[in-house]
């Protein structure tokens, strides 16, 4: 199987003018790659760089140095280090997905819709697209009375399991993940790695931040430990091989 | 370093436009507007103007003739299906941007391409009075963010929109009224308030209308000044949350005017930062958000509630 993803010495650190232009280190060199159907944990403690990470992938933030060569299926090798803003618009619409640490969506719009939504922004029927989204909720274990409600008034894990349903529902080629378990009790929890595995058997690329690594070990093929920065060391996880 | 060969299947428009590889689309660009080295200064302007004025000197007024530079060496381009965020202070030149653009104030300097207008390659700056009327009639939509620019406040509802699509060669009344009951519909307000005056209505609803009547022509160019500003949050959700689903389902390229970072992380895909008069930073929202580089955007961020 070929490279979906490979990172080479990513480097993001921030200046902050505010404080006189201070340089703070988000990450320092981090390299790794990533086949299709392939899961990479990013593991470490707070404040090692892990989301700095993902976030420069999707490049929510960017990137400092280094090169980030992604497999794109419609536009072939694409450096996201580089990309213009517009490609990755598209390339977030089609391909990548992200899963944030917390749900920050449009106010006074029905969880059902905001999962819906990246159906829609790739063309598919509404009709078709709630109804997909009704099956996520459900698969989830979303009362069907709260879809035609707000998430804003939902509980953490709720969200948190919106979240999910909105990433994974357009069957991303690549999924980043920043702690998507962090907010969920045990029965969710197992359900998300049951999804994921799913997505992985259909070739989705994953790169996840996990504190919870009892969880992390049941997805990840590979773990990179980070810290100060760095990543420390890499290792097969035991799911690896699947 | 290089991956190994990729395959081409589902080609997407969006990565075509973006310019990426030809070879994988041969699809032509969408690009909607297109705005280079635009500048407006009121006042006598003077050489030194350019020089003295700006981020840098945190100024738009020229120190030597007193000319206010209200924008200078501005450059966007927005596309089909696209919201283009512009943010910044009070002053900073963003609704001028939008105003001379729809032809509301004239341009000192520079060029705008727009789609269907000469093919994309005459610069709408320089247009005659009555080409710009056409093009105002026919590719544009403007809302502003005080209802009484944009409506006429003692003609019904209906009135304002048929007054739109009048312009924008409609001549059949049937017609014309079906066609505005269809906006009213779309943009929530009860079809048998067509003939009330909007005079009579909250500024919620009034914002509404405006936007019905801004989307009377179908542009592909919607330009939106402030339109949640001084709004409730409630009503200010509903506003929003109707421009976003009217946008996807129009597919029209909308440029977003705010001064409220709130708004446009919810609206806008890619945002322009301005600080007198000059555009600082543009990205990706989200980078422009949790990424800023420019001093003045860090200062922004940072000072949100």
């Amino acid at each position: 199987m070929s490279l979906l993803l490979q990172v080479e010495n990513l480097i993001k650190y921030f200046t902050l003018h505010t404080l006189g232009g201070r340089e703070i280190p988000g990450c320092l060199g981090v390299s790794f790659s990533l086949r299709k159907g392939e899961f990479i944990a990013v593991t470490g403690p707070s404040g090692a760089g892990k989301t700095s990470v993902i976030k420069c992938v999707y490049r929510t933030y960017l990137p400092s140095g280094g090169n980030i060569l992604y497999r794109s299926a419609a536009c072939g090798e694409v450096d996201l280090a580089a990309a213009s803003d517009r490609l990755m618009l598209c390339l977030r619409d089609r391909e990548i997905g992200y899963v944030s640490q917390f749900l920050r969506v449009m106010p006074r719009v029905a969880a059902v819709d905001i999962v819906a939504e990246g159906l829609l922004r790739q063309g598919r029927p509404l009709a078709e697209a709630r109804a997909l989204a009704g099956e996520y909720l459900q698969r989830l274990g979303i009362p069907q009375e709260l879809w035609d409600a707000c998430p804003a008034t939902f509980s953490g894990g709720e969200q948190q399991r919106v979240n999910i349903a909105r990433a994974l529902i357009t069957r991303p080629h690549l999924l980043l993940l920043d702690e998507p378990t962090a907010s969920l009790d045990q029965r969710a929890r197992a359900t998300v790695v049951e999804m994921l595995r799913e997505l992985k058997r259909g070739g989705t690329a994953m790169v996840g931040v996990f504190h919870d690594l009892e969880t992390m070990r049941k997805v990840a093929d590979q773990s990179i430990v980070m810290n100060g920065g760095k990543s420390m060391t890499e290792q097969r996880g035991e799911s690896s091989g699947r | 370093m290089s991956l190994s060969g990729y395959d081409t299947s589902g080609a997407c428009k969006g990565c075509v436009s973006a310019g990426i590889p030809d070879t994988v689309t041969g699809s032509r660009d969408e690009t909607v507007l297109e705005v280079r080295n635009f500048s407006k200064i009121y006042g006598p302007s003077c050489p030194s103007c350019l020089e003295s004025t700006g981020p840098r000197h945190n100024t738009s007024v020229c120190p030597k003739c007193g000319s206010t530079v209200a924008c200078a060496g501005v450059s966007l381009t927005i596309h089909r299906g696209e919201i283009l965020g512009l943010v910044g202070e009070s002053g900073s030149g963003k609704s001028t941007l939008v105003r001379c653009l729809y032809f509301d104030d004239e341009a000192s300097g520079g060029e705008a391409y727009l789609a269907g207008y000469g093919d994309g390659r005459a610069n709408i700056l320089t247009a005659g009075a009555q080409q710009k009327r056409h093009i105002r009639n026919h590719l544009m939509g403007m809302v502003y963010q005080n209802p009484h620019l944009g409506l006429k406040m003692y003609f019904t509802c209906g009135g304002n929109i048929a007054e739109k699509l009048l312009a924008a060669g409609f001549c059949h009344v049937g017609r014309i009224r079906e066609k505005a009951g269809e906006l009213l519909r779309r943009t929530e307000i009860p079809p048998e308030r067509l003939d009330d005056l909007p005079a009579k209505f909250s500024g919620g609803m009034q914002q509404r209308v405006q936007i019905a009547k801004a989307l009377a022509n179908d542009p592909p160019l919607l330009l939106l000044d402030e339109v949640t500003t001084g709004l409730d949050v409630s009503v200010q959700a509903r506003v929003l949350d109707l421009i976003r689903s009217l946008q996807r389902e129009l597919q029209s390229a909308v440029v977003v005017v705010s001064h409220d970072l709130g708004v446009i992380r919810l609206l806008a895909g890619r945002t322009a930062v301005m600080k007198n008069g000059r555009v600082v930073e543009a990205g990706l929202t989200d980078q422009i958000l949790e990424d800023p580089q420019h001093p003045y955007t860090q200062l922004l961020v940072s000072s949100q509630l």
